[in-house]
Order: C-alpha cells, then sequence, then structure tokens
C-alpha cells in the first residue's frame, strides 16, 4: 500500500517536472509565447475557484449614475489603460505583451463575471499575471473599484468623445506632455517645430 | 500613495498609452484627403497616409470623421508602418484660418 501511494507520489511530481520542462522548452520564461488553450482554460478555472464564494454572490452596491461612470472612467484611465487600454482591448504595448495577454474587457469572459467576481480581482489582483491587487482597506478605495466595475460594463458602450477625455488622463512622461503641448500649439497656428518620430518602448 | 508609485513607474517603463511601437508622426497641412488616403504638406516634403476604419480623427479638439478633413487644415498625424504602408492612427486637425 505504502509503496503503491509513493509511486503515484513520484508520477505525479514527474508529471508536474516533465510539464514544467515542456513549457520551459516551448518558450523559455519568454512572455512572448502564445499561453496554450489548456493553460488558459486552467488559469481560469483557477482564477475561478480562488474567489471566495461570498464575492460571487455580491452585487454592486452602487447604483449606476452619470457621475459614477464619470468617475470609473476617470479612475480607469489613469490607473488601468496603461494596459487595458482606455477602450478596453487590451491593446497596448504592456497589454499586448503581458503573459498572459490583457484580455478584452468588452468580450464575454470578463463580462459574464459577476460584479462581486469583478470587484475582487480589481482589490485583490491575480497572481502570476501582470494583474495587481489594488485594493488598499479603505472605504473610498472600495468605492472607486465599485465605480470601476460599473465602468467595465459601460466599455462596449464608450463614445468617441468619452475616449478623447480619458486621453486627457492617461498618464504621461514630461516628454509626451511637452509633444502634446507642441501639436496643440501647432493646431492653433504656431509655426511647426519638426516631428520627431515616436520610439516608445 | 503606493498605488500613485505603482502607476508612476508604470507610467514611466510603457510610456503613454497608446502609444505606437515605432510609430511615425508628423505635423502638416492637408494636401488632398479621400476616404482612403491622407496628403500631408510637412516642411520635409510631402506624405501619405493610409486611412483605416480603425483610424481615430479629432477636429478642434472634438471626435471627427475622415469627411471633416479639408485641404489647408492642420494636421499632427500619428502613423504605424503596416503591410508596406503608412497607416495613420489617429489625425488631429484644426480648421484652417480664413484669409
Amino acid at each position: 500500500m505504502l509503496l503503491a501511494v509513493l509511486a503515484l507520489v513520484l508520477a505525479v511530481v514527474l508529471g508536474a517536472v516533465g510539464a514544467g520542462m515542456a513549457l520551459l522548452l516551448r518558450g523559455g520564461i519568454s512572455a512572448k509565447v502564445e499561453p496554450t488553450h489548456a493553460e488558459a482554460v486552467i488559469a481560469r478555472k483557477l482564477r475561478s475557484l480562488g474567489i471566495p464564494g461570498g464575492y460571487r454572490r455580491l452585487s454592486n452596491p452602487l447604483s449606476i449614475s452619470k457621475e459614477v461612470i464619470e468617475a470609473g472612467r476617470a479612475h480607469f484611465a489613469d490607473h488601468c489603460a496603461v494596459c487595458h487600454a482606455n477602450d478596453g482591448s487590451g491593446q497596448t504595448q504592456m497589454g499586448r505583451n503581458l503573459y498572459p495577454r490583457a484580455p478584452d474587457l468588452r468580450l464575454a469572459q470578463t463580462q459574464q463575471l459577476g460584479d462581486g467576481e469583478l470587484f475582487y480581482i480589481i482589490e485583490n489582483g491575480v497572481r502570476l499575471t501582470g494583474m495587481p491587487g489594488w485594493g488598499d482597506g479603505t472605504e473610498e478605495g472600495r468605492r472607486a473599484s465599485w465605480h470601476l466595475v460599473h465602468f467595465i460594463r459601460h466599455l462596449s458602450r464608450l463614445t468617441p468623445r468619452e475616449k478623447l477625455e480619458m486621453e486627457q488622463i492617461n498618464p504621461k512622461s514630461p516628454e509626451e506632455w511637452r509633444e502634446m503641448q507642441e501639436d496643440q500649439e501647432f493646431l492653433k497656428g504656431k509655426e511647426p517645430a519638426n516631428r520627431e518620430d515616436a520610439h516608445h518602448h | 500613495m503606493k498605488t500613485r508609485i505603482i502607476i508612476s513607474l508604470l507610467g514611466v517603463l510603457a510610456g503613454p498609452v497608446g502609444a505606437h511601437e515605432g510609430g511615425h508622426d508628423v505635423r502638416g497641412v492637408v494636401s488632398a484627403v479621400s476616404a482612403q488616403e491622407l496628403t500631408v504638406k510637412t516642411n520635409k516634403g510631402s506624405e501619405r497616409f493610409a486611412l483605416t476604419p480603425e483610424t481615430e480623427f479629432v477636429k478642434d479638439g472634438s471626435p471627427a470623421t475622415a469627411k471633416d478633413l479639408e485641404e489647408s487644415d492642420r494636421v499632427v498625424v500619428h502613423a504605424k508602418k503596416k503591410a508596406g504602408r503608412m497607416e495613420a492612427i489617429k489625425v488631429q486637425s484644426a480648421t484652417a484660418k480664413k484669409r
């Protein structure tokens, strides 16, 4: 009996080591390779299991309003868009190169999550992904996360005007601020300084 | 505070949101425009940009479309080389001043 248990443990360990080796041989530690379908399914399942049951049943305690959406939108532009993009598509330099990639928040895989699940992920992050836990334990922080939950639901209806407003809030380097200022001055009639090509990394 | 530090760090590492890797940006004046293509006269010559359904247009600070672009408008074009051509990602413009 003991021998059988040891053999089983050994088989599991060898299997895990083999799977790890296969992953390393496939792409080393590079984040450039696409996660396999199986890896993505397992990761999503583990994430789902990792969210406490109480959160799955939670509904957003804040009523939706113009002000709530505006607050969520400003917060998203300042904190989330660097990876998720203003429209939630994940099409940013950061989002495209994370492992796993930043998901398109407008799609069913995110939209089908419950309010409480979204809230939990915002507050606690997801291990071994680029998603940090933003919760700071304050009531103000929790309200901001609930604002974000409402805004994530709103993403598929984002208007060009809203997107433009978000672009004004997105974090920028001093160089980008200078370029933006020069662009605006040029558009207002100032003679142009040559526009240098962007080489953002 | 901690949140702000993390975000600042992300901003520094990532550059601006929507930054286009290896992009090509120009300032100039519209010399020709159609639904598919925009030609811009710059102080270095003339450049052509393909317009796509994904191209974002802003005119006088408001969301716009390719139809709102007119000859002599000042433009700032953010573009990226794709499939052997320069595709406009974002076109900001201002109505040309009447003389």
